[in-house]
């Protein structure tokens, strides 16, 4: 048998040589030879022509000398082979061309689980059958050897001898004899089996990676999936704001793909820089704060230029190490939602203008009536309650009157039970008008009720002016008197309306209509109809007479009215005119008997003008008695002083002369004279005053009870210049000469006193007797106006004096012809009533004047005061008959009647402006 | 000479002749024992009390119209005897609702009313029984 490598090696031996040549070139180089050389070009032909003849020299040689070689090497090559065979590691074997081993090694008996490779061939025929595990894997071996050749790394599993399993790798070759054709099969046998196992480990392992990676690529795409699902834009971006993850919402904020959007920032899609300024500022402020930020609509314009608003949400995005790597964020396009809320607020605003618009009071309570919400339309004007005033969450027992309150109450409780709208009206009483509302009521929603309330007080007052108005017109047809009938002008009837409040001639049942009047009505008086008939129609105007008819026992009188309704025809109405007839009869009888009480009535006027007259007296009286009884008084003391004067100093006049001095003689006869001519009339205050300081004069000079001396010389009318008069004054008979000289003063006094209250009861008198005086000639005589208002004013002059200024503005006025006694009665009425309006404190204004109107010459007396006023709704009545105002027993009414009727009898009248403060009478009468 | 007079008669009425003869008529019944003053209405006499009490003058009697100007006789006795009810009142007028005299003897403690015209001896008797009446009078 030769070996493979045997054949190789001669095979390859020249090439060897070949390859030894430039070897020998280079030893050749390294002897020096090649530097020679180099210097002298020539020698190299001679040189390489040498190389080259030695070269074909050798190996001819070589040739040559294998030859003898190759039978040594035949020897020691099977002993070499043999102990390579035999101690390789790997299995080896030899085996004829049918598969027989011819030769195995140890390794391979080791292998197979042999003991010897003798052994291995001994169990040939058991091995080659059971070797592979597989059936078919020996043939295949076989079928692969014939066909090609070679088998080379042919891996197979087999039975080890003790039937373990091994796996092995087979390479085998054909071995051919010198012509080529094939001897045996040789090769050798790997034990691969812990190399299967580490391949079928990391198989299995790889296997297991790329399952791992499929799972995460498949999860991986999932969530991808699932993130581009999101609607909401996803993304993060890293500390420069560089997208890191974004899904396709997140890009399309911008109008691009995921891929084109990472990476990027939001600038290099955004050119509005407002917005980016607020991204990054909130991204800055999440990475500073590590809290998130939210915001409800944040502007954002895309590629496009439009404005899209998201509701964002951005988080620190934090990596393991706790440091922020950038941020998470999510965005939801809001905009259509807030499109959605601006158009619902804008139609919310609307429906609240339109609900304002109606003008209703509107709003939804609660089944237990608690108000839930409330609308007053400021077009309304029946809100109950104050503007302003919120009524959420009150009940309506507290908005609403108690018995409004209950009937909404039971209406909302009834809408809520049956479903169905309430409704009702109610009157509501607002300020000083009643008001008329509509309430509907409607379910509104699990117990809510929306309640409507409308002012219907206008409807309300139509429909109860129309009610009225259709009760007048029934009650105007029904009250219709009249026995209506159109007659044609032959006299035939044409429609027949009966009254019921005219007795008919004809039986109820009984119609007319086609038959002639003269069917129906007695001869003469159908006569006179046709008369009155054709009467109507040749004139066009309506024709009126009047018939008495006998009806029954009675008679009956009757109007009747003809008036032309159409050609040829006329409507005749017949009224009873029975009533009106007596009563126009009665009337007759009445207007009789009133001409008579009114010549009885004018007769009793004057006594009734006296009485009035007297019991305004009688209301003077008292005031009056004062007036008189005071000068009386005065009279009666002044009397007696003088009595007790006149006699002291009778008495005292013979010691005059005895105990003073001529000289003193002299300054009292000046004294008295003084007090004789002093004639000063003052006031109870002025001579306090004077006595006070008399007093302080008096005690400067010395004098003893200066006061009293003082109080004296002021009685006797001295009140300064006392020098002339101190020697008296100091003398010792001080008091003497003092006495005397005040009754020689109050002589005088008294008498001066008498007079003056001697002409107040006088003057009192007088007035009185003007006053009662009652002129019977019933002529006019010539007086002053004035005079009588000065009587009066005497008469009134102590309720005037308590607190009433009089102020007289008297114009000239020619005496005038009057009834002076009957004007004076107007005056005292008028003063009267004025003081009375000014409750005794005020200003009474008497004026009198002429002025021309109508181009008669007048003679003016005002009255004015600045009392009470009378009341607008009172005015028009003062004149009226026993109208007062006045308390009982304070007037009889009668007081501006009569003053009228007085100035009525002078062709006068009277004028009145009245307001509080002033109150102002004017009583013109003309100057004839 | 009499002693310095320190006690004192005050009549009040509106009617000048009244004052002036009323006063003659006093003093002649009581000399200069007293001292006389006169005022024409309540307001002046509430003037005259004032002065003379700064004057250490004590008012024994007080007369007075009943119709005046302002106030009148009945309410102005009431309010003196409130403030000062040792003052005898006396009241003399020419005519007075009843009711006031009445009121006049029941809150003003009033000692007697004189009818306008009065009699002399009527005037002494009041005046004299009203000094007794208040264990006032000067000797």
């Amino acid at each position: 048998m030769r070996s493979p490598s045997a054949r190789l090696s001669f095979q390859t031996l020249p090439l060897r040589f070949l390859l030894m040549v430039p070897l020998i070139l280079q030893i050749i180089l390294q002897l020096g030879w090649f530097a020679e050389l180099k210097r002298y070009p020539s020698y190299w032909l001679s040189l390489i022509s040498l190389a080259i003849a030695a070269l074909v020299g050798s190996l001819t040689v070589l040739r040559v000398s294998g030859l003898a070689l190759h039978r040594v090497e035949e020897a020691t090559q099977a002993a070499f082979e043999n102990s390579m065979f035999e101690n390789a590691l790997d299995g080896m074997f030899q085996t004829s061309l049918e598969g027989n081993y011819l030769r195995v090694n140890s390794a391979l008996a080791k292998m197979y689980g042999y003991s010897s490779p003798e052994a291995l061939i001994a169990d040939q025929p058991n091995a080659a059958n059971h070797l592979y595990t597989e059936g078919d894997r020996r043939s295949e071996f076989v079928t692969l050897m014939q066909q090609q050749g070679a088998v080379s790394n042919f891996e197979s599993q087999i039975y080890r001898q003790n039937g373990d399993i091994l796996w092995i790798s087979e390479t085998a070759w054909v071995v051919r004899d010198q012509v080529g054709q094939p001897v045996y099969f040789e090769g050798t046998v790997k034990d691969i089996t812990a190399a299967k196992y580490i391949e079928a480990d990391r198989q299995r392992i790889e296997q297991e990676r790329q399952q791992v990676e499929a799972e995460l690529s498949a999860q991986q795409a999932f969530l991808r999936k699932v993130i581009d699902a999101v609607p909401s834009a996803i993304f993060v971006k890293d500390q420069q704001g560089k997208f890191l993850v974004v899904n396709q919402a997140g890009a399309a904020m911008y109008g691009n793909t995921v891929e084109e959007t990472l990476g990027l920032r939001d600038v290099d899609f955004n050119p509005h820089h407002e917005e980016i300024k607020d991204f990054l500022d909130s991204n800055q402020q999440v990475m500073a704060t590590r809290q998130p930020l939210s915001f409800s609509a944040q502007p954002m314009t895309n590629a496009k230029g439009e404005v899209h608003w998201y509701k964002t949400v951005i988080s620190p995005f934090i990596d393991d190490n706790e440091q922020v790597q950038g941020i998470i964020g999510s965005a939801t396009n809001v905009t259509e939602l807030k499109q959605v809320e601006e158009a619902l607020r804008l139609s919310e605003a609307k429906n609240r203008a339109m609900l304002s618009a109606i003008p209703d009071v509107m709003g939804h309570l609660r089944g237990d009536g608690t108000h839930i919400s409330y609308v007053i339309s400021k077009h309304s004007t029946h809100d109950l309650l104050p503007s302003g005033y919120n009524v959420v969450g009150k009940s309506i027992f507290e908005t609403l009157p108690l018995d409004l309150a209950q009937q909404r109450m039971e209406a909302i409780q009834r809408t809520l039970e049956t479903g169905e709208l309430q409704s009702y009206e109610q009157i509501v009483q607002m300020g000083d008008r009643l008001q008329y509302e509509e309430v509907r009521i409607v379910v509104s929603g699990d117990d809510e009720v929306l309640v409507i309330i409308r002012d219907i007080s206008d409807r309300k007052q139509a429909e109860l002016a129309l009610q009225a108005s259709e009760a007048k017109n029934r009650a105007i047809l029904s009250a219709v008197p009249d026995l209506m009938m159109r007659v044609s002008a032959e006299g035939y009837y044409l429609d027949y309306v009966r009254s019921d409040q005219i007795t008919d001639l004809m039986p109820t049942d009984y119609t007319p209509l086609g038959r002639s009047i003269f069917e129906v009505m007695p001869p003469d008086a159908a006569q006179q109809r046709l008369h009155y008939i054709q009467q109507t129609l040749a004139t066009g105007m309506p024709q009126v007479y009047e018939q008495e008819i006998h009806v029954g026992d009675r008679l009956q009188y009757e109007e009747v009215r003809i008036v032309v309704s159409g050609e040829n025809e006329v409507l005749v109405m017949v009224r009873d005119v029975s009533d009106r007839k007596r009563a126009e009869r009665a009337l007759v009888q009445k207007n009789h008997e009133l001409a008579e009480a009114l010549q009885q009535l004018q007769s009793a006027q004057q006594g009734l003008i006296q009485a009035e007259k007297l019991a305004a007296l009688g209301q003077l009286v008292a005031g009056i008695a004062h007036e008189i009884n005071t000068p009386l008084g005065a009279i009666r003391a002044a009397s007696s002083n003088t009595a007790k004067a006149l006699e002291e100093s009778l008495q005292q006049l013979p010691k005059l002369f005895q105990v003073l001095s001529a000289d003193q003689q002299a300054r009292f006869f000046a004294l008295v004279d003084r007090i004789l001519h002093s004639n000063i009339q003052a006031t109870a205050r002025e001579k306090r005053q004077w006595k006070r300081s008399l007093t302080e004069q008096l005690e400067g000079h010395g004098i003893a009870d200066a006061r009293t001396v003082a109080d004296t010389l002021v009685d006797v009318g001295i009140y300064d210049q006392t020098e002339p008069f101190l020697p008296l004054l100091q003398d010792a008979n001080a008091d003497f000469i003092l006495q005397l000289a005040y009754n020689l003063a109050r002589l005088q006094g008294n008498s001066q006193n008498i007079t003056i209250a001697v002409e107040r009861a006088a003057k009192v008198v007088f007035a009185l007797k003007n006053y009662a005086r009652y002129d019977h000639s019933g002529q006019k005589t010539l007086a002053q106006l004035t005079d009588g208002l000065e009587t009066i004013l005497t008469l009134y002059q102590n309720p005037i004096k308590q607190g009433i200024e009089v102020t007289r503005c008297y114009d000239a006025l020619p005496p005038m012809l009057c009834y002076p006694d009957e004007l004076n009665q107007v005056w005292t009425n008028l003063i009267h009533n004025a003081i009375q309006a000014m409750e005794g404190k005020g200003q009474l204004t008497i004026g009198t004047r002429q002025a021309l109107q109508a181009g008669r010459n007048f003679a003016i007396v005002t009255i004015a005061d600045t009392g009470c006023g009378i009341p607008p709704e009172v005015l028009p009545r003062i004149f009226e008959p026993f109208f007062t105002t006045k308390l009982a027993g304070e007037g009889n009414g009668l007081g501006l009647d009569i003053s009228r009727k007085i100035i009525d009898r002078h062709s006068g009248h009277i004028a009145i402006e009245s307001q509080p403060g002033c109150t102002v009478f004017e009583v013109w009468l003309p100057i004839e | 000479m009499v002693e310095k007079p320190t006690k004192a008669i005050l009549f009040v009425d509106d009617e000048g002749v009244i004052l002036e003869t009323l006063k003659e008529q006093l003093k002649r019944l009581f000399g200069h024992q007293y001292i006389y003053e006169a005022a024409s209405s309540a307001d002046e006499a509430w003037e005259v009390l004032e002065d003379l009490l700064t004057e250490n003058v004590e008012v024994l009697i007080l007369v007075s119209d009943w119709l005046m100007p302002g106030t009148k006789g009945d309410e102005f006795l009431i309010q003196i005897h409130q403030k000062y009810p040792h003052i005898v009142k006396v009241m003399l007028t020419g005519q007075a609702d009843e009711v006031a005299i009445a009121r006049a003897y029941e809150q003003a403690n009033l000692h007697r009313c004189l009818s306008k015209p009065w009699s002399e001896e009527d005037l002494a008797d009041a005046i004299l029984s009203g000094l007794e009446q208040g264990g006032l009078r000067q000797k």
